[in-house]
């Protein structure tokens, strides 16, 4: 499996060959100008081949050693999912009776948005926010798909290059926008690795033992992940940018919801293939976040930069993605992490923080060691949110999650990049940041991120997913 | 959308240039680098024009408009103007000439 026969279109050849002229001609004939997914699929060989397999990086962003956030691995330990603020997380921070006040004052407000009928929070918004759909998602792959053994044939074999490119043109295929990998090292990735998963609500998940054995498990209270599964599969799925103009009303939440739901089918299907391969997928156990810290992962393999948001920002999409992993036993490639100026940015820019209107977002201009809580990670360098203002803020409008107005207003977030405006920015952030301060002002000038109107989304003329 | 423009903007060019050699008007370097500085500020205007239109920037587009709009209608401007007053004041000085000779 080591070649692939070759898929090379006739106007691939021609552009190779430096006959862009000749292509005048070709291009008139139409049929092979068409892009890799409006032809005919033959086979494996010719997807791994293809261009959903190259990572669709932009050339100003540069691979380098260590990631641009400090991280000291020695002061980091596996993290207690439920600490988090989605999980028990706001109920430890508030204690009981304020968190009660809180839950009350949500359902209340709901309802009274309702009634009041206000744009954005009406009856049909609130049922569209709602309206979500999850297939399973668990922790041992599906059965559903043959295994080598099955079939009496041996197991897929491939070089970890070859590897990558085959799930990274899967997972593309499947409707994953950027995808990346990890191999797991006992001093540093791996102690991203929750030490208990998910759980149901705010009790405690499972815990996760990270075992030398040759299969994983799992029972009611403990996950075995096998040693030798060393490799963290990590692809994002995109926002919607028209929502993110409709921050912060519930509308915003759909876009989230539908990433859930579409990486409960995408991880369902990835973890059949690798079955189908012959090898584990192990994935997160609940149709929300679970398995593991992935904006760490997403750093380490190099799909983008950390930010004064504490979340991932991506050369092409910025903030506007939800991250997922996938852990196998498929030796894959591992990616570098990437600079392309972020860390740099948001040292001046915070916009962000000076638009939170929960007054979470940390506005010191350089990160701290100092986390806020147990709520949050220790070992990373970072500007550390305050995290329970964001979710009482979210809660106290009406909704369990939501806002994302921090996602809205960040200068590397705009747009559908249509604009040289935008690619000049993003290019000039990530070599010379003496301009940082004159694009956070022109970003304003120009009223990115203004807002739009609620009620125009119903007459939009959208693209599938909202995805432009 | 770039193949195309680069097809027309080629056609455009050539035809100027065997235009100016039909009327045999010189033009100098720099009137080219103006004019092209102009032409290029000009395909960014129209560019995030209708980009932002399209993102829904609508303010942003105005912006654009008038930001980039405006340096390049000048600079084209001068690139026709700059030709256009030298050959008005050597025909002005021709015409000098043939008066002084006239007497």
């Amino acid at each position: 499996m080591s070649k692939y026969h070759s898929t090379l279109s006739r106007r691939e050849f021609l552009k190779a060959l430096g006959l862009g002229g000749a292509g005048i001609g070709a291009a008139a004939l139409g049929a092979s100008a068409l892009p890799v997914l409006n032809k005919p699929v033959h086979d494996l060989d010719e997807i791994v081949s293809s261009s959903l397999a190259i990572p669709n990086r932009p050339s100003y962003v540069k691979e380098v050693e260590k990631p641009t956030i400090e991280v000291d691995w020695t002061l980091m330990n596996r993290f207690d999912y439920s600490n988090v603020m989605w999980a028990a997380g706001l109920q430890k921070a508030l204690g009981s009776t304020q968190f009660d006040l809180v839950t009350k004052a949500q359902q209340g407000n709901r309802i009274l948005r309702l009634k009041q009928n206000k744009p954005g929070y009406t009856l049909r918004d609130d049922a569209f926010v709602n309206a979500y759909y999850r297939a399973t998602s668990t922790y041992l792959p599906p059965t559903t798909s043959s295994t080598p053994d099955d079939l009496g044939v041996p197991r897929y074999e491939g070089t970890p290059e070859e590897n990558a490119r085959m799930i990274r043109a899967f997972l593309r295929f499947h409707g994953a926008a950027e995808v990346g990998f990890v191999e797991l090292d006992t001093d540093t990735t791996e102690k991203l690795v929750y030490a208990y998963d998910t759980g149901s609500g705010a009790a405690q998940g499972p815990k996760i033992t990270i075992a030398d054995v040759d299969q994983p498990s799992e029972t009611k209270n403990e996950r075995i992940l096998p040693k030798k599964a060393r490799w963290v599969i990590i692809y994002t799925i995109r926002m919607a940018d028209e929502f993110m103009r409709r921050a912060p009303t519930p509308l915003v939440v759909a876009p989230t919801n539908l990433r859930y739901d579409l990486k409960s089918i995408i991880q369902g299907e990835l973890q059949s293939f690798l079955r189908g391969l012959g090898y584990m997928g192990l994935g997160e156990a609940s149709s929300a976040n679970a398995l593991g810290s992935k904006v760490g992962w997403a750093i380490m393999a190099g799909l983008g930069e950390h930010s004064r948001a504490m979340h991932l920002i991506t050369p092409n999409y910025g903030l506007r993605q939800g991250l997922f992993a996938v852990i196998t036993d498929l030796p894959l490639a591992p990616g570098k992490p990437v600079d392309f100026g972020v860390m740099r940015f948001c040292r001046v820019c915070k916009k962000c923080s000076d638009i939170c209107p929960a007054k979470a977002i940390n506005g010191e201009t350089e990160p701290s060691w100092q986390n806020n809580g147990d709520y949050q990670q220790t070992g990373i360098k970072s500007w550390h949110r305050i995290e329970p203002r964001c979710l009482t803020y979210i809660r106290e409008a009406g909704y369990s999650q939501g806002c994302i107005l921090c996602f809205a207003v960040c200068p590397l977030s705009k747009g559908k990049r249509e604009t040289i405006y935008q690619d000049l920015i993003r290019r000039t952030i990530a070599t010379t940041p003496t301009f940082d301060r004159a694009i956070r002002k022109m970003d304003d000038f120009l009223s990115y991120g203004q807002r739009s109107d609620p009620e125009t989304f119903w007459d939009l003329d959208l693209p599938p997913f909202g995805w432009e | 959308m770039l193949f195309i423009l680069g097809l027309v903007v080629g056609a455009a060019l050539l035809g100027l240039v065997l235009w100016l050699q039909r009327k045999e008007i010189a033009v100098r370097w720099y009137e080219w680098l103006v004019g092209a500085l102009g032409f290029m500020m000009l395909v960014w205007t129209v560019n995030d024009y209708f980009g932002s239109t399209a993102e829904h920037n609508e303010t942003a587009a105005h912006i654009f408009l008038w930001l980039l709009g405006t340096p390049a209608i000048i600079l084209l401007g001068l690139a026709v103007f700059l030709p256009w007053l030298r050959l008005s004041r050597s025909a002005k000085a021709a015409a000098g000439k043939g008066d002084v000779k006239s007497h």
